[in-house]
């Protein structure tokens, strides 16, 4: 509830905050070469697969995240603890 | 040729129907238009010369016609018993006969009442409904009587309508003039008998041999005027005796309230019991003081006073063979039905005394005064403490068995807390099940609406996140976009499956296997190390 709550006030600022802005798209055809560039990419994975086992990086890869950032999510998790009042924590 | 048969053929089908249906509707709705039309015309010519139309309240007849047919037949459907099942169909096609042609015959409208009474009797008969006449009908007989709708459908159908439902409808009707007001008892019970010998007999269990006064039965006790509506005391209750067992709690759920209906009324009884069909022998035989005979008819409205004074004590004469169905009652288990005894007075409690009846000749509201409220009972006797041993319920149920259940679910209250705390934590910080996904959809969507050009790569890593995480290693498909050189295609666009090749499949389980150890290698000296981090600083 708490995290829902936050994420949607993140939400709402960004909706404020961007509602003046409206930007172009990009040109039809430098998309049209994006796109062509990103199926390249993407058809690369096909070929990493044959390297790399994806199921095994799927698990790790949120893993290593959490363990490199442990810090920060440590921090996150206590102020948020700290707004409980009947749990007392300092 | 058969293909070109085929599509002729089908061709000339369709055509032909499309065909029908076109000129089908196109009939359908000219004949309706016309019938319109001319009705109006009809209207305006009579309303005109000054004809106004009053549309009676009827029934729409083809509309009842089902409705009742269709319910009656619904019952047979439901009933094991062929005996039964077979005479309730016939019975439902009658009904539908007798709708359409009634008109055509008396000349007179349909009176619900009948139907109504009808669709009632088929239901109790078929033992699947408890028979009661429903509170809400209007008898109104609309200028028909029951007689002769009786001899209607006897002479015009050629059915006969059997002893029981003729005396039904007919009493029903006849003493429905007579009275001021009637009682109908109305059993949700499967045994009418039961009610009765509860009122009577004060739940005296005959097959049992023992009191059971606070069985939770579902009766119905409903005081009816003559015009058929339902004044008050149309209500549900149990038997549930006030602790000394002088009088039965009443609930009236019209006004809310719970009575003592005791018997400091001074009443004329006139109960009409209607019981469930084939099932009132009971009322085949009573016997008087002086050990007379009464014959009750089934469904006729019963005057206490026929078989005996209701000061007198009906049942301490009553031999044991009396009541159709109940043999060896014990002469010290009759109760006495006796009104006009004081509760103050001890010696005129007598254990589950039941008074039914409403008074004849006075106005409803003394009936009214003379019920004292449950209340007003308890103060009078003063609110002696509850005899468990004669089994006072709690919504019904005995008062060990609500204390434990209390208890138990207390006790499972407590030991619910501790997963509803953690329910509750839980709820606290992780968001509900595809909250995230609509979540980061919702903001991809918004930068992107918001940021155009800029945020095109940002699309693009996304799209490779997207394609690494749907990525499935056993499919090793690689898209090849072709090779052209001018206008010459030397090779086709493809999807070349890779795992085809001998050599692949194997060199893959092999990568996958040491960059599997390697990775989980990595991760554990980074969990180490981040260990190391966290415990020094």
């Amino acid at each position: 509830m708490i995290i829902e709550g936050l994420l949607n006030l993140v939400m709402s600022l960004l909706e404020f905050v961007f509602s003046p802005i409206s930007l172009p798209d990009l040109p039809g055809e430098v998309q049209t070469v994006l796109d062509a560039a990103t199926s390249y990419f993407i058809s690369a994975v096909g070929i990493l697969g044959i390297f790399f086992d994806w199921n095994m990086i799927k698990v790790l890869t949120p893993l290593v995240i959490i363990i490199v950032n442990f810090k920060r999510l440590w921090d996150g998790i206590m102020f948020i603890l700290r707004k409980i009042p009947f749990l007392g924590i300092e | 040729m058969v293909k070109r048969f085929t599509t002729t053929f089908l061709a000339l089908i369709l055509s032909l129907n499309m065909l029908f249906s076109t000129t089908f509707v196109s009939y359908y709705q000219a004949a309706e238009l016309g019938g319109t039309i001319v009705w109006t015309l009809i209207e305006t010519l009579f309303l005109s010369l000054g004809v106004s139309f009053q549309i009676a309240d009827t029934v729409d007849k083809t509309s009842m016609d089902d409705i009742i047919a269709d319910d009656i037949r619904t019952i047979a459907e439901n009933i094991q018993d062929d005996s039964k099942k077979g005479p309730l169909l016939e019975l439902a096609d009658y009904i539908g006969n007798i709708v359409s042609h009634w008109d055509d015959v008396t000349g007179l409208t349909v009176p619900q009442t009948i139907w109504e009474a009808l669709k009632y009797y088929c239901g109790s008969r078929a033992g699947v409904r408890p028979a009661y006449h429903p509170s809400d009908i209007d008898i109104n007989l609309n200028g028909c009587t029951l007689e002769a709708f009786a001899d209607y459908v006897s002479s015009y159908f050629g059915f006969e309508l059997d002893s029981e439902s003729y005396k039904f409808i007919n009493a029903a009707y006849s003493k429905f003039t007579n009275c001021d007001y009637s009682c109908i008892l109305i059993s949700t019970t499967t045994d009418i008998s039961q009610v009765y010998y509860y009122y009577f007999h004060k739940s005296y269990d005959y097959a049992f041999k023992e009191y059971s006064a606070n069985e939770p039965y579902s009766h119905k006790l409903c005081f009816i005027k003559s015009d058929g509506s339902s004044p008050f005391l149309n209500s549900s209750f149990n038997f549930q005796y006030n602790p000394d067992g002088t009088s039965i709690k009443y609930y009236d759920s019209s006004q809310n309230k719970v009575f003592a209906l005791n018997d400091s009324v001074s009443i004329n009884y006139k109960a009409l019991v209607i019981a469930k069909g084939g099932v009132y022998d009971f009322l085949d035989t009573f016997t008087r003081p002086e050990n007379s005979t009464v014959e009750v008819d089934f469904g006729n409205i019963v005057n206490v006073s026929d078989f005996g004074t209701p000061s007198a004590e009906i049942y301490t004469g009553v031999t044991s063979s009396a009541v159709s169905g109940v043999t060896d009652i014990p002469a010290d288990d009759y109760d006495i039905l006796t009104p006009g005894r004081d509760l103050d007075k001890d010696e005129d409690k007598v254990v589950g005394d039941v008074i039914i009846g409403i008074p004849t000749g006075n106005e409803l509201d003394d009936y009214r005064n003379g019920l004292i409220t449950w209340e007003e009972l308890m103060e009078k006797i003063g609110a002696k403490p509850v005899d468990t041993s004669k089994g006072e319920t709690i919504d019904g149920k005995p008062i060990e068995d609500a204390i434990i259940d209390s208890t138990g679910s207390i006790i499972d209250t407590l030991l619910d807390i501790p997963a509803a705390i953690l329910d509750g934590l839980l709820g606290l910080f992780v968001p509900s099940e595809g909250f995230f996904e609509s979540f980061f959809e919702r903001l991809n969507q918004f930068l992107e609406d918001k940021l155009g050009l800029l945020y095109a790569p940002i699309g693009l890593f996304i799209d490779l996140l997207t394609a690494i995480m749907n990525a499935d290693t056993s499919d090793s498909t690689l898209y090849f976009p072709g090779i052209k050189f001018m206008e010459y295609e030397i090779v086709a666009p493809q999807n070349v499956d890779l795992d085809a090749s001998e050599y692949i499949p194997v060199l893959k389980s092999t990568c996958h296997f040491i960059t599997n150890v390697l990775l989980v290698f990595a991760v554990i000296i980074l969990l180490q190390n981040k260990l190391k981090e966290v415990m020094s600083s």
